[in-house]
């Protein structure tokens, strides 16, 4: 080993552990660096991570349904609902590609979703009413997520299965890019021509409203319409058909009452309301309504 | 994004890392005049160009990631031929293996749905695995964890450990914590009666930290860290060779000739490198007797000095962090609870043969990840950052998923 080699290894030993610190240096700027841009790109994207929301139909509540988490009572519950009787841990759910959200029970009580008790674990689709612990819920899952849709009643009338995936790419994509609704074909025309304009008063609200689907009925209310005596019921809420997911050719049971009281798509959230229209505010809102334990509004 | 194209952090740091093994590689060349060093000099950073730029592009990768593992493993590259070539060139070798199993880690962990068979298929896999070493296997410094199979030795706990953490993350997300429990406690009990206590003593510990994030249940940790600290005892008395280790690791000068011998050597040289070290190619490193495996970070700490030594434990801090990282953006709790169990391995698999090194804690016979000598293991950490790289492939399909749905930005990756 020769005395030059030396020096120079000696010399180069500062420069390693230079270039070292260098990399840690530039480790670290990278690390917070990506912090920063992943923040910068969530907060573009208030929805990110969600696959729906879960509203109340009772209080108009809309709770934020993350990918898997647990519902209930308890503070540590990823969806919480207070006040209602509800189990601390009520049901877990998870959301499953092709298949919607599956609903397993976790307590004592019982979880209904469309009216079926729930044994081991059922899946709720985009419209699914579920029932737990006296609250209950309206899933809504946003349009453009690998779910089936959910289809009750055939065009006879007569019931078919769900749990079918019927939706083409192609579909989902013209619903992705429709720009409106095809207002001649979906929507009443507001004149005094309508026969389904003038209802009967209803007199209590959780009486079975007297619903009239019409023939181009889609999901949420085109064409039936409540009494406009009842305040709060008929806001003039339309629905546009392109909308991919929240039209499938499904009608709605009688149960279905509450969908259209006093709730109404949010204005900016990006893609949940791509073809729709926004319904006009609401004048009075509806006094909340205490829910009672065991109270299962069917 | 918006503010125009910005810069590729990638390059600045590879700029870095490759003029790094350029200098190191052509100091060797200078010494011995050895051509196979001045051709190392020219591979090593080419191939970590190829690696860090390329992977990317064909497969889904964390650029941050494979910079990080490649200056680590390139450096047990340069490590390992200072001191004996040949073994140099089969750790690069080892690392092309690693690299394909790990970019077949990631596709896994990016593209498969169900889970649910995998597991209930890894679950007996891993036991058969672990119960292998006991009925053929050999023994190696007091512990019986090694298996040959056609002239190829392996050991069979460091395979096991991705099992383990794919089969422990899956369990916990699906809340099952006694099962998990059931399930680490039989390969804890497999890894005693193969006295191979380093990595149970890991398993130990990543399934506390796991069962703690995805529970809370601080109860319960307490309870195991009372287990764990009878099991300790009891493994004491049980086990002649730990009651060696432990008392070489109180007095290493009590036989400085046998049992003490090999961490007596590492801590002089680790004396004698000092702040700055000795000088690459200027060390007598050799004379550890486990220099290339066990000790390997001794050998570093004595050519290169305490400081860079301190910078390639920062370096496996940048990578733990950025698993934390990952395992906080996931979007389901299978995800975060896999990221962080990968983790907390590396980390605490770094602190264990660390510590161990300077006798902070009774040495166990586990590798130094990416640096030490030895096929499974550079294969199982590259394994695991291959885990690590699938999660955050999901996150970032997640992400575009959810800017499609906003209609920010087109396209489903």
């Amino acid at each position: 080993m020769s005395g030059g080699y030396e020096i120079f290894a000696l010399m180069m030993r500062y420069v390693f552990v230079a270039l070292g610190a260098l990399i840690l240096l530039r480790a670290f700027l990278w690390l917070r660096r990506d912090a920063g841009m992943y923040r910068r790109e969530i907060r573009n994207l208030p929805d990110a991570g969600l696959v729906g929301e879960l509203v109340d139909m009772h209080t108009g509540e809309k709770h934020p349904l993350c990918r898997e988490g647990v519902l209930g009572a308890s503070r540590s519950c990823d969806v919480r609902i207070k006040g209602a009787g509800l189990d601390r841990r009520a049901l877990s759910f998870r959301f499953t590609e092709g298949k919607g959200l599956a609903v397993t029970p976790r307590g004592r009580q019982n979880v209904y979703l469309d009216g079926e008790h729930v044994r081991q674990t059922g899946y709720a689709l985009h419209g699914t009413q579920l029932d737990v612990g006296g609250v209950t819920l309206r899933v809504r899952l946003f349009a453009g997520l690998q779910v089936p849709r959910r289809v009750l009643y055939d065009e006879d009338g007569t019931a078919i299965t769900d749990g079918e995936t019927e939706v083409s790419p192609f579909e989902e994509v013209a619903g992705m890019f429709a720009q409106g609704p095809d207002t001649e074909e979906m929507y009443a025309p507001d004149d005094g021509d309508n026969p389904f304009r003038e209802f009967a008063p209803v007199q209590d609200m959780y009486e079975q409203p007297v619903y009239q689907p019409m023939p181009q009925d889609g999901y949420m209310n085109q064409g039936y319409q409540s009494a406009p005596q009842d305040g709060y019921v008929n806001q003039g809420y339309q629905v546009a058909p392109q909308d991919g997911y929240m039209n499938q050719p499904y009608q709605p049971t009688p149960q279905d009452g509450y969908m259209d009281q006093g709730y109404q798509p949010a204005p900016q959230d990006g893609y949940m309301n791509q073809g729709y229209r926004q319904a006009p505010q609401p004048e009075n809102d509806p006094a909340p309504v205490r829910h009672r334990r065991g109270d299962r509004y069917l | 994004m918006a503010k125009g194209k910005r810069r590729d952090p990638a390059r600045g740091m590879l700029s870095v890392v490759m003029l790094f093994y350029f200098l190191a590689f052509m100091m060797l060349f200078f010494k011995d005049g050895d051509w196979r060093a001045a051709g190392l000099a020219l591979c090593v950073p080419a191939l970590i160009f190829v690696g860090v730029m390329g992977i990317p592009r064909l497969f889904p990768a964390d650029k941050l990631l494979l910079s990080l593992t490649n200056f680590l493993c390139a450096l047990g590259v340069l490590v390992l031929y200072r001191l004996s070539p040949e073994r140099g060139f089969s750790q690069a070798g080892n690392y092309f293996v690693g690299v394909i199993c790990m970019i077949l880690c990631t596709l896994l962990v990016r593209y498969w749905k169900n889970w649910k068979p995998l597991i209930a298929l890894m679950i007996p896999a891993a036991f058969v695995l672990l119960v292998l070493p006991l009925v053929i296997g050999t023994e190696k410094n007091g512990a019986k964890n090694w298996i040959s199979l056609g002239g190829m030795s392996m050991q069979p706990s460091e395979v096991v450990k991705l099992a383990m953490l794919c089969v422990t993350a899956f369990l916990l997300s699906r809340r099952k914590t006694v099962l998990t429990i059931l399930f680490v406690g039989m390969c804890l009990l497999i890894l005693m009666l193969q006295k191979d206590l380093g990595t149970a003593l890991l398993y130990y510990f990543v399934t506390l930290i796991l069962i703690y994030v995805s529970t809370g249940n601080l109860p319960l940790i307490g309870v195991g860290l009372l287990g764990g600290a009878g099991a300790a005892v009891l493994g004491y008395n049980m086990f002649a060779h730990v009651r060696r280790r432990v008392a070489i690791w109180l007095d290493p000068w009590a036989d400085v000739d046998n049992a003490g011998y090999q961490i007596v050597q590492a801590l002089i040289a680790m004396v004698n490198g000092g702040a700055w070290g000795v000088g690459l190619g200027l060390g007598n490193a050799s004379v550890i007797p486990e220099y290339y495996n066990d000790f390997i970070f001794s050998v570093i700490l004595h050519e290169f000095g305490v400081l860079f030594g301190l910078v390639v434990l920062g370096v496996y801090a940048a990578i733990t962090v950025r698993g934390v990282m990952i395992a906080m953006r996931s979007r389901t709790a299978f995800d975060a609870l896999l990221s962080i169990g990968c983790a907390a391995m590396i980390a605490l698999q770094t602190f264990v043969i660390v510590g161990g090194n300077i006798k902070l804690i009774p040495l166990t016979g586990v590798t130094l990840p990416f640096i030490s000598y030895g096929g499974t293991s550079m294969v199982t950490s590259l394994c695991v950052i291959g885990l690590l790289q699938g999660v955050h492939s999901r996150i970032q399909a997640g992400v575009s998923e959810d800017k499609m749905l906003a209609g920010l930005e087109g396209g489903v990756k």
